[in-house]
């Protein structure tokens, strides 16, 4: 199955990395699920709940109050 | 020098040894620490740097603001030095730095450590806002606040040019004095700081930066993007700084701390010969004094 290599950090540390099958983030200009193989992307994010859906183990969620969000290459970063 | 007194040298130069080593020890941690924390916001940093590189090609009028070299305002330099002393030449040699860029400059300043503070009030110049105590985990708030703060000014058109000094690491024996230019930005100084991130040598010197190449959609648009991405960028700047010096003042401590130590121990040893040699020319008056006293009552 495809993956989709994911990080998310902070200007002082990783908060996580890892393989997975989606993201959801809430976008300023509304939510949404970055699958694997998605296109290049750059992208502000609002107040709102990170959803995580790793390879392995439960989702998890991450609260962020503003952030943003680039996808190239089969990689997406989160900037919070 | 009387026995007792050379006894009691002794006793403090142990006593001094133990405190330098004990020093010595707790900067070393704090500096593996500080090292650590560094690294964490390369791939921060890193994807900041990208996603910048590829909006510098859109040529979007909203970047100007941000790359342009203007000619009127005054400078603003952000200078970082630890508060404590005792650390070598860790302080000096970046407040030096900031002496020469200020020299003949109408430039405000903004101080991070006591050093700093002092040296800013003594050449006069105008310190729009201090910090001290800075813990070794640097709180993000701070770091926020400093580059919203320089940012905003550099925005409002007060300030013409943004600066960071700060002491650069590059390895435990080494430290570099680094004055880097903020605001307006420029890619060479980005892109050298975020290769700098990772030290020249030792754990974590082979780790790559990742780069990417690919031409992205925008959301909202550019413009929001890029003033989101630059407060982004300038928040790395003051933590990497900030980070950096904290390592090096560390480092520093450790060097100074061990040159100290082996200074009492040498000190001891020559202390303890001297203590030897006086002890020896005591018993020998002694001994003197009493065959002296012998050979007297025989006659």
């Amino acid at each position: 199955m495809k993956t989709l290599h994911l990080t998310i950090s902070k200007v002082d540390g990783p908060v996580f990395e890892g393989e997975v099958l989606s993201v959801t983030v809430p976008g300023t200009e509304g939510e949404m699920t970055l699958l694997p193989e998605h296109s290049a992307l750059v992208s502000l994010l609002k107040k709102g709940n990170i959803v995580v859906r790793p390879m392995e183990g439960d989702e998890k969620g991450f609260a962020v109050e503003h952030g943003t969000v680039e996808v190239s290459g089969n990689q997406a970063t989160i900037l919070i | 020098m009387a026995l007792k007194q050379i006894k009691n040298k002794i006793d403090s130069t142990k006593k001094t040894a133990k405190v330098t080593k004990a020093m010595e020890a707790v900067s070393a941690v704090k500096m593996r620490k500080s090292q650590e924390k560094a690294l964490g916001g390369r791939s921060y940093a890193g994807a900041a740097l990208s996603i910048l590189k590829q909006l510098s090609k859109t040529n979007d009028p909203a970047l100007d603001l941000y790359t342009k070299t203007r000619t009127e305002g005054k400078s603003l330099l952000i200078i970082v030095t630890s508060d404590k002393g005792l650390a070598g030449s860790v302080n000096s040699a970046v407040l030096k730095q900031a002496e020469q860029f200020l020299e003949g400059k109408s430039c405000d300043t903004i101080c991070i450590g006591r050093k700093a503070a002092e040296f800013a009030k003594r050449e006069g110049k105008e310190v729009i806002r201090e910090y001290l105590n800075v813990q070794d985990d640097v709180v993000m708030d701070d770091i926020g606040e400093i580059s919203g703060m320089a940012m905003g000014r550099f925005w409002l058109g007060e300030y013409k040019e943004v600066f960071i000094v700060y002491q650069n690491f590059v390895s435990t024996f080494e430290q570099k004095p680094t004055l880097r230019q903020m605001l307006p930005l420029k890619e060479e100084d980005l892109t050298s700081m975020v290769e700098g991130i990772a030290p020249k040598t030792g754990k974590y010197a082979e780790e790559d930066v990742k780069a990417h190449t690919a031409l992205y959609t925008f959301e909202p648009n550019a413009e929001m993007v890029l003033s989101a991405l630059m407060a982004y960028l300038m928040q790395i700047m003051v933590f990497h700084a900030l980070i950096e010096s904290k390592a090096c003042e560390h480092s520093a401590r450790m060097v100074a701390m061990k040159n100290a130590t082996d200074k009492a121990k040498e000190l001891t040893k020559a202390l303890t010969i001297q203590f030897n040699k006086a002890r020896q020319a005591q018993i020998t008056a002694e001994v003197s004094e009493i065959t002296g006293g012998i050979e007297a009552m025989k006659s």
